[in-house]
Formats: structure tokens, sequence, C-alpha cells
């Protein structure tokens, strides 16, 4: 249920349609921005920590790279905000050879410690799944009663 | 010999709600002419507010005295609690449901579970149960405890008649719209759903705003790591994460919020609304948990929004002055019910009914 309490009031009937006009009104990109982040907000419903983990790294592929191309330069409201956006923005653009690369430095770096990560990661399971066989192995040498 | 009134706590620090209801506990007990200290394990404790506190290894309760134990998360707080020859009293602040932490943090989860199961045998075997909320007294009520009560979180301004902080100012400095979340970073918590209803906000109604989440990011690292995912994946720079602050710190975002918004989903009682309803900033909550009680009517309270929909009433709140001055004036009425409060009758006629 959708409902909405100003100052104790159900407010429901006058405030949700004021907020439902104004979403709608809304540029579509920004429902589709946010809808191709819902895996990200997402991972909170994996049902175990392994499985956490395993869309976090796939996320973090995803998303490790620092992009400067694409780049909002915001400004304030009025002539003036304009006017310093459109600076800013040019300005952008004539030192793109120098922040493109710190961007690749930058990914390279992200790229190499992801790839760290997932070989660890790696080697934690492989190392795991060793011990529980062993464990397996030594347990089924116990008596019946006495395995646990 | 002076009755010894003393509170156990499974952790300390300032700016936290429990520590803070502890040392206003304290206060009260102090005037009703008890003697009273808090103990804590000594790992569990900010090194910077150690000197309010004494180690857990040096409470020696007698018969007689009372114990106050603050949840039942330490272990340690627990065992001191159970083996003390003193009156006990569980003061509930209640326990995170561990479902939230099962992705992130499985072994945060099983200690949750361990102290859901604690709870009933610490409850059952105290004198009273003193919960921060009736939310939190409805939790208790299956077991029939003869002595569950409710005694509001307590809560003190003068924390907060503080200089503000130049370092947290100067950070601020910018004139933008500022929406405050304050709380731990806990999957319970929806910040995430507070991220994406600033997207929304900051790109179609103000650019010229910032999300200021703070708390601390211990409780739960995984959970932080995505938030600050999604923040990044939304390019979203003024998503600020400025983690635990000092009391000055806090009490300059609180000056300089426009709005504070939770998302919770699960609250005991909520110590931040109380906290910003009293720096005159308007107060965004769902409505669940202890935070209807918390509000008692001020405020804004929402039920299933989406993200979109909670920024745009952000909006509201921040830009519509009707609405704006409707949410204060509540508030106000809130805030001055809760200035004329006396803790130190309500724990008066609590202790008389021990």
């Amino acid at each position: 249920m959708r409902a909405i309490w100003l100052a104790g009031k159900d407010r429901t009937a006058d405030l949700l349609p004021r907020l439902d006009r104004a979403v709608v009104g809304r540029d579509p990109a920004l429902a589709a921005q946010v809808e191709k982040q819902a895996p990200i907000a997402a991972l909170r419903n994996a049902s175990t920590e392994a499985e956490e983990l395993d869309r976090w790294l796939a996320l973090l592929r995803a998303h490790g790279a620092v992009r400067t191309d694409r780049f909002d330069v915001p400004g304030r409201p009025g002539v003036a905000g304009d006017l310093m956006r459109g600076v800013k923005r040019a300005l952008w653009g004539v030192l793109r050879y120098q922040h493109e690369r710190v961007a690749v430095q930058q990914n390279a770096v992200n790229s190499q410690i992801l790839s760290a990560l997932e070989a660890v990661c790696e080697e934690q399971r492989r190392e795991g799944a060793a011990l529980r066989g062993r464990i397996d192995a030594l347990e089924a040498r116990l008596p019946p009663e006495a395995r646990p | 010999m002076t009755i010894r009134v003393d509170q156990l706590l499974a952790g300390f620090a300032e700016n936290d709600a429990i520590s803070q209801d502890a040392l206003l506990l304290q206060a009260v007990f102090r005037d009703l002419g008890f003697e009273s200290d808090l103990f804590v394990s000594q790992s569990h404790t900010d090194p910077a507010a150690a000197h309010r506190v004494r180690p857990m290894t040096a409470y020696a309760g007698r018969a007689g005295d009372l114990a106050v134990l603050h949840d039942v998360l330490d272990p340690e707080a627990v065992r001191a609690f159970q083996e003390t020859p003193a009156r006990r009293v569980l003061r509930y602040h209640n326990i995170t449901p561990a479902g939230y932490f099962d992705a992130f943090d499985p072994a945060l989860a099983a200690r949750l579970r361990a102290a859901r199961t604690a709870l009933r045998s610490v409850a059952e075997r105290s004198r009273s149960v003193w919960s921060v909320s009736a939310f939190n007294a409805g939790e208790l009520a299956a077991w029939n405890l003869p002595q569950s009560r409710v005694l509001p979180l307590l809560f003190s301004e003068a924390r907060f008649r503080l200089d503000l902080d130049p370092e947290m100012l100067a950070r601020i400095s910018r004139p933008l719209a500022n929406i405050l979340f304050v709380g731990r970073l806990a999957p319970n918590k929806r910040v995430e759903e507070l991220i994406l209803a600033f997207h929304g906000y900051h790109r179609a109604v103000n650019p010229q705003s910032r999300l200021i989440i703070t708390g601390s990011d211990r409780s739960c690292p995984r959970y932080a790591a995505m938030l600050r995912l999604l923040a990044h994946a939304l390019d979203l720079p003024n998503v600020c994460f400025e983690g635990f602050a000092s009391p000055a710190g806090l009490a300059t975002l609180y000056a300089k919020a426009s709005v504070f918004v939770t998302a919770s989903e699960h609250e005991g009682y909520c110590l931040p609304l109380i906290e910003a309803m009293a720096a005159g900033v308007p107060v965004i909550a769902r409505r669940t948990g202890g935070m209807p009680e918390a509000l008692d009517g001020a405020g804004i309270q929402y039920e299933g929004l989406s993200s979109a929909q909670l920024g745009e009433l952000m909006g509201l709140a921040i830009h519509d002055p009707a609405v704006r001055a409707e949410a204060l004036q509540s508030q106000a009425g809130r805030m001055a019910a809760i200035r004329a409060r006396k803790p130190a009758d309500e724990v008066r006629a609590l202790l008389a009914d021990l």
C-alpha cells in the first residue's frame, strides 16, 4: 500500500498524485539509468555469502573502469551558471589528453587489483574444496556412531 | 552503603544511541542518589570515549544493587549480568533481524540469531524489561513477561549545543540542498533506497544538492561497499559518505541539513529522528517499527513509495513552503512533548515496580 502522512494526517489523496505527476514528467533516461544499476542494489537479495561475492566481483568488472569522456558538468541556475558551465565543458574538452591519460592509468590499476582479487578468491575456493574433501575422507573412516 | 545501579553495555561510542541512553540514565540514577557506572568490554569501547566507562572485568555487583543490561549482543556482558547477585533489569533496544545480514556477513547474522535466542532467557531471568518503545515491548509480548515496561529512549539536546565544526563546515560550504541520513550503514537501513531516490531528485529536481550519509560503515563493510558502488555507477559524486561524525560534526550536519530522510525498514526507535527534529530539520521516515512512536505523528511518514516517488517527496519537503511549514510545526509540537519529559520521575516509577 502506498501512503503518505504529513503532520499525523493521511495526505495520500493529495500528495501522492503530485509525486506521480512529477515522476511521469521526468526524462525517461533517468528511470533507465536506475534500472541499469538494479543488479547492484539486488546484491542484498543474494541467498548466500558466496553468491553475493560472485555477483559483487562481476559487478566490479562491469563498473571498475573510470570514464572521463562522458563527464557531467554541473552548473548553477541562471545565465552566469550557464556561462560557467559552458566554460567548464570547453576546458574539459581541452584537457582531454591529460585526464584521459590519468583515467587509463587508474583503470590499469583497478584491473590489476580486481584480477588479483579474483585469483585469491579462486585459490581460497580450491583450498576450501580440497580441505572439505580431506575431512570427508577422514570422517568416512570413523565408525558410523562417531561421525558428526 | 549506597546502592549501586550499574549498566552493562555491548559497546560504547560517542553519538551511538545506546551509549547516549546509558549516559543519560546514569545521570538520572546519580540524581536519584545512587552510585552508577557504565561497564563495557575494553575491546568494544571507542578509545576516544574510554574515560566515560569502566572495563567489564571490573564489574562486581552486590546483592541489593541493580544491574541494567543494554541488549544481549556481547557474551561477556551477558555473562556478567547473569552471574551477578544484583537485581537484574534488561534495557531492550531491539535486535536487527539476522536475515538482513545473510548475504553480506553470515558470521554477524549468526551472532544476531544467537542473540535472539539468548534474549528470551535473559529477559525471563530479569526482574524487569525496560523497552525503548512499545514496538520493542510488543516483540516480547508473546513471552508474557511479568514486568515488561516502556521507557522511551532518553534524549538530551545538551550535546548539540556545541560550536559548529569548522572542518565539517568547510567541507559542506557550497550552498547546496543537504539531504541528510544518520545511522549505521546496515542493510536494514535501506540506504540504497536513499541513493536511488537522491539520483532522481538530483537529476530531475535540483542539481544543486547533495546526499550526506553519516554513520559507521564498520558494522557491515560489504553492504557499505555496495552503497559506494551504487553511487559510483549512478555517477553521483554528490553522495557524501561521511563515516562516523564527531559530536560537533554531527551538530554541524544537522544545522546545515535541508531535510532528514530515512528509508529504514527496521528500527527499535530511531534517535536520529529526534535529533533532526530538535535541530529544526523536517524529517521523512518510512512508517515502520518504532519510528511512528518516535515521531508521534510529527514530520512526514510514508509507506510503499518507489525510490522515484521518494525523491519527489524529498523535493516537496525542501521546496514546498506549505508542506515544509506543516511538517516543522508538527515537529515543534513533538519536541515540546519530548522536552517536557521528566526522566527522573519515569525512572523512579520503574524502580518502585521492582
